[in-house]
Formats: structure tokens, C-alpha cells, sequence
């Protein structure tokens, strides 16, 4: 992940976790740890999917 | 699991787990054939335990599984020589070329590894467990009482099942449990004393751990990575978050594996 938000910026990734299939744990955790920007680790967390939804519903 | 739950609390916080005994069992080094690895050297991935408070990471050579054995476990001993403290090797011997297995088990003990890691479906070895290949291999493992941590992915535990009963010097890591076949992952742990199974995998199926706990196999559960494959905080959250006490998280995440390993 701070390979990719190093390249690319954090604008245009979203979490997500694979549920029901795979352990939510392992995709916060992979978050809350990563070596990025506070402000990069809440847009990939909520702020960019916030924002994208907004702009499906306008 | 508990307001007290220092795991999670430090999981959601994204600190280290500092005071206590973090071990990855499951680790490698080096690049891959099939794919992009970012970063795959050693200071890279003593970063990453840093930031993650994790003390160990024992490492198998992805080279050396790929058929490159003894450069790849030069490679190794490189690490475990320039980060003392901080891993824990496996050495890779090419079963496939019986003539060359004595010397680099030796060479292997004089080099620093501790362990053998074993891999039956490899690129060049491409040997099953029961292969007389793999006789030498084990009497020596349990000669010197080294763990071997074993690749499964299910078929290949009746493969290692005479071997588990003839070698009881041995400690078993079976690797990838969730993979195939949990039920028989699950028995070896409950029949043999010497077995214990390792947590790496790359889908991390949801209830696993909770799973595993309940059956009553807290004490033969250790935590693994494989990174250099995968993220370690992914497979770490795994086990931060599970819904399951907190004694069962710290002999997951590092007492177990402090035990089986001699650490």
C-alpha cells in the first residue's frame, strides 16, 4: 500500500475486506499499519468511497 | 474480545505490539518467478516487523525453493548474520539431487539455520513427502531435533504421516491450515504431540482462528506471514482482532512458535 499511494496518490483507492469470505481483520490491519500520510489513510478508509458515492447519487 | 484487549487496541492504533512476544514462523526472503515482490530484502523487512513489534521472522529462501538451494540460502545467512536476533533460518536442501543433501545440511548447521523448511511441489524438487528422497532429510532433522516447516496445502499430510510417527524429535509446522482439508490438519494436531499447525494464508478465511481455539488447539497454533509473499499486518490482523481471549492471541502470535523453535 505506500508503494502504491507513493506512485499513484491515495485518491483513488478504497478499502475493502472480502467479507463473508476472508477475516475483515487482516484488511483493517493492513490499513491502520501502513507507513502512508494520516490523510492518505482516511481517504482510503472512507473519505474516497464517501465521495464516489456522492457523485453516483448527484 | 475484552475492554483490556491490548491486541486490538494496538491492531486499531496501528502501534506495535511492544512488551510482547511477536514471532512470524513463516517467512521468506528474496524475489519470486511468478510474480512482483516489492522490497523483498532483509532491512526491508526488518522495517516492517519494526513498525509492526514483531521479534522474529523465520525465513526460507524463495530461491532456494524455487531449485537455487544454495544461493538462495547464502542469501539467508547473509541475513541472519547482518540482523542478529531477528531471524530465524530454514535451510532448503535440494531433494531432488540426493548427492548434494549431506553437504548442505551441514553447511547449513555452520551457516546459523535452525530449521529446515520442506516444499514437495516445488519448481525442481517436485517430490512427495513419502519419496525416499526425503529419508535423509528427516533422519537428520531429528538427529539434531530441528523443526521443519512443511508446505501442505491438505493432500500432502499422509505423505508426512510416517515420517511425523518415525521422527519424533522433530517439531512439525504444518503450513497453510485453512488452505484444504482442515478437519486433517486439525487431527494431526490433536494426534501427534510433536505437530503444530501455522496460520499464512493468502484468502485469510473468516472464523479460522476463532475455529482452531475453540477445538481446544490454542497451544498448537502459531502465527506465520509468509512475507515476503504477503503483508505481515495482514496476517497479523488476523489474529489481533479474532474474537478470542487474550492468552489464546499471545500463544498464537509468538509463545507457541518460542516453544516449537527454541527461541
Amino acid at each position: 500500500l505506500p508503494e502504491l499511494v507513493a506512485q499513484f496518490g491515495s485518491a483513488r483507492f478504497v478499502w475493502g475486506s472480502a467479507y463473508p469470505e476472508s477475516e475483515g481483520g487482516a484488511s483493517v490491519a493492513i490499513l491502520t499499519y501502513a507507513n502512508i500520510p494520516e490523510a492518505a489513510r482516511r481517504a482510503i478508509a472512507y473519505g474516497n468511497i464517501e465521495r464516489l458515492l456522492a457523485e453516483v447519487k448527484s | 474480545m475484552s475492554a483490556h484487549d491490548v491486541f486490538a487496541t494496538a491492531g486499531r492504533l496501528g502501534q506495535p505490539l511492544t512488551g510482547e512476544v511477536v514471532i512470524d514462523a513463516h517467512g521468506h526472503l528474496g524475489h519470486g518467478p511468478d510474480f512482483p515482490i516489492i522490497r523483498p530484502t532483509a532491512g526491508a523487512l526488518v522495517a516492517s516487523m519494526d513498525r509492526l513489534g514483531i521479534q522474529f521472522t523465520c525465513v526460507s529462501s524463495i530461491q532456494a525453493i524455487f531449485g537455487d538451494a544454495e544461493h538462495g540460502n547464502a542469501l539467508v545467512a547473509e541475513a541472519i548474520q547482518a540482523y542478529p536476533g531477528r531471524f530465524f533460518g530454514y535451510l532448503v536442501v535440494d531433494v531432488g539431487y540426493p548427492d548434494k543433501v549431506a553437504a548442505q545440511l551441514a553447511g547449513g548447521i555452520a551457516a546459523g539455520f535452525r530449521g529446515l523448511k520442506v516444499w514437495s511441489y516445488g519448481a525442481r524438487p517436485g517430490l512427495p513427502y513419502n519419496h525416499p528422497n526425503y529419508e535423509p532429510v528427516f533422519a537428520y532433522a531429528n538427529e539434531h531435533a530441528m523443526p521443519v516447516l512443511a508446505h501442505v496445502f491438505g493432500p500432502e499430510l499422509e505423505e508426512l504421516r510416517g515420517h511425523i510417527k518415525k521422527y519424533p524429535r522433530i517439531r512439525w509446522l504444518l503450513a497453510h491450515i485453512g488452505s484444504a482439508e482442515l478437519e486433517k490438519y486439525m487431527s494431526f494436531a490433536q494426534e501427534f504431540p510433536t505437530v503444530y499447525v501455522e496460520l499464512c494464508l493468502s484468502t485469510c478465511p473468516r472464523g479460522l482462528v476463532e475455529h482452531l481455539v475453540a477445538a481446544g488447539l490454542e497451544d498448537k497454533v502459531v502465527w506465520g506471514s509468509d512475507v515476503v509473499f504477503l503483508d505481515q499486518a495482514s496476517q497479523l490482523g488476523r489474529v489481533l482482532f479474532a474474537q478470542i481471549p487474550v492468552g489464546a492471541k499471545r500463544k498464537i502470535l509468538g509463545l507457541n512458535a518460542r516453544r516449537v523453535l527454541g527461541l
